[in-house]
């Protein structure tokens, strides 16, 4: 039985969201970017060698896994299950189920509202240019 | 003491090995006899799929670049990122000597690179290989 129609859902409740996230982006580096100092540069030193360390524990893991033959097998199941649930899931190309039925209807719906479609890539273009200067400005101070 | 050129050299070596003992990791185990080639075919299609139609509204016809391009207050913003990098090439980018930007924290990076670094890359680069045969073998039981 439908909750809601599929047009209300993907524009409250998955395009919404996704330019309320792209405000939040630019809203907190606008601010930041206007009093940048050069201890910057330290601050994003310190984010790439953050995200090293939380690539290197999942690369631990998956090599943990791989020298497992419990944990290969366990690995095995897992993947098997979202094979076999893989189209209810993620959906095809044809995106009549899953997240591609999301997906699609919420491409739709940008292509049907023109001033919605509008809102959402003026605030992914802003969200985009302050988080690109924001990391290069580290590089500029080096 | 602020952090200098060759830190971030450093910190993007360990990054860059991190990414490929990954990698490596990951195409190691998908080779692995008990995984099954239908499965990582199977997820592979469905969740492409599913990137297809993520992407359709980033940069297909009607997606937010193609709407920015006809948007005046859109287009500032890009325009705006354009013109910065545009004008600060030198300091951002480095030039050919290495001693500015990200060419200098590159130029630290490149003296970092040891035999264990390279073996961990080619390494990677075989189970890659392997899991591209295995997924090759299965592809006309797949894609018919």
């Amino acid at each position: 039985m439908p909750i809601a129609p599929v047009g209300e859902f993907v524009v409250r409740g998955i395009i919404q969201p996704i330019m309320d996230q792209f405000a939040t982006s630019y809203g907190l580096t606008e601010p930041i970017l206007a009093r940048l100092t050069s201890e910057h540069t330290d601050w994003i030193y310190s984010h790439i060698s953050l995200l090293a360390w939380i690539i290197k524990f999942l690369a631990a893991v998956i090599w943990e896994t791989a020298n497992n033959s419990t944990l290969v097998y366990t690995f095995s199941d897992f993947l098997h299950t979202l094979s076999v649930n893989s189209n209810t899931f993620f959906g095809n190309l044809s995106a009549e189920s899953g997240m591609s039925y999301i997906a699609k209807h919420a491409n739709y719906e940008l292509l049907n509202n023109k001033t919605l479609a509008v809102e959402a890539a003026s605030k992914f273009a802003r969200a985009w240019n302050n988080t690109v200067t924001y990391v290069m400005k580290a590089f500029e101070f080096l | 003491m602020p952090v200098t050129a060759a830190d971030y050299g450093e910190a993007l070596y360990q990054l860059l090995l991190a990414v490929i003992e990954l990698m490596g990791g990951s195409f190691y185990l998908l080779t692995n006899n008990s995984v099954s080639a239908d499965d990582i075919w199977n997820v592979s299609y469905h969740a492409a799929s599913f990137g297809y139609w993520v992407a359709k509204s980033f940069v297909g016809e009607g997606g937010a670049l193609d709407v920015m391009k006809e948007n005046v207050s859109a287009m500032k913003n890009f325009t705006n990122l354009v013109r910065y990098i545009g004008g600060n090439a030198e300091v951002i980018f480095g030039n050919a000597s290495g001693e500015k930007g990200v060419s200098a924290a590159i130029r630290n990076l490149a003296v970092m690179v040891d035999e264990d670094f390279a073996l961990k890359f080619w390494n990677t680069a075989q189970h890659g290989i392997k899991l591209v045969y295995k997924l090759m073998e299965n592809v006309s039981d797949t894609l018919r």
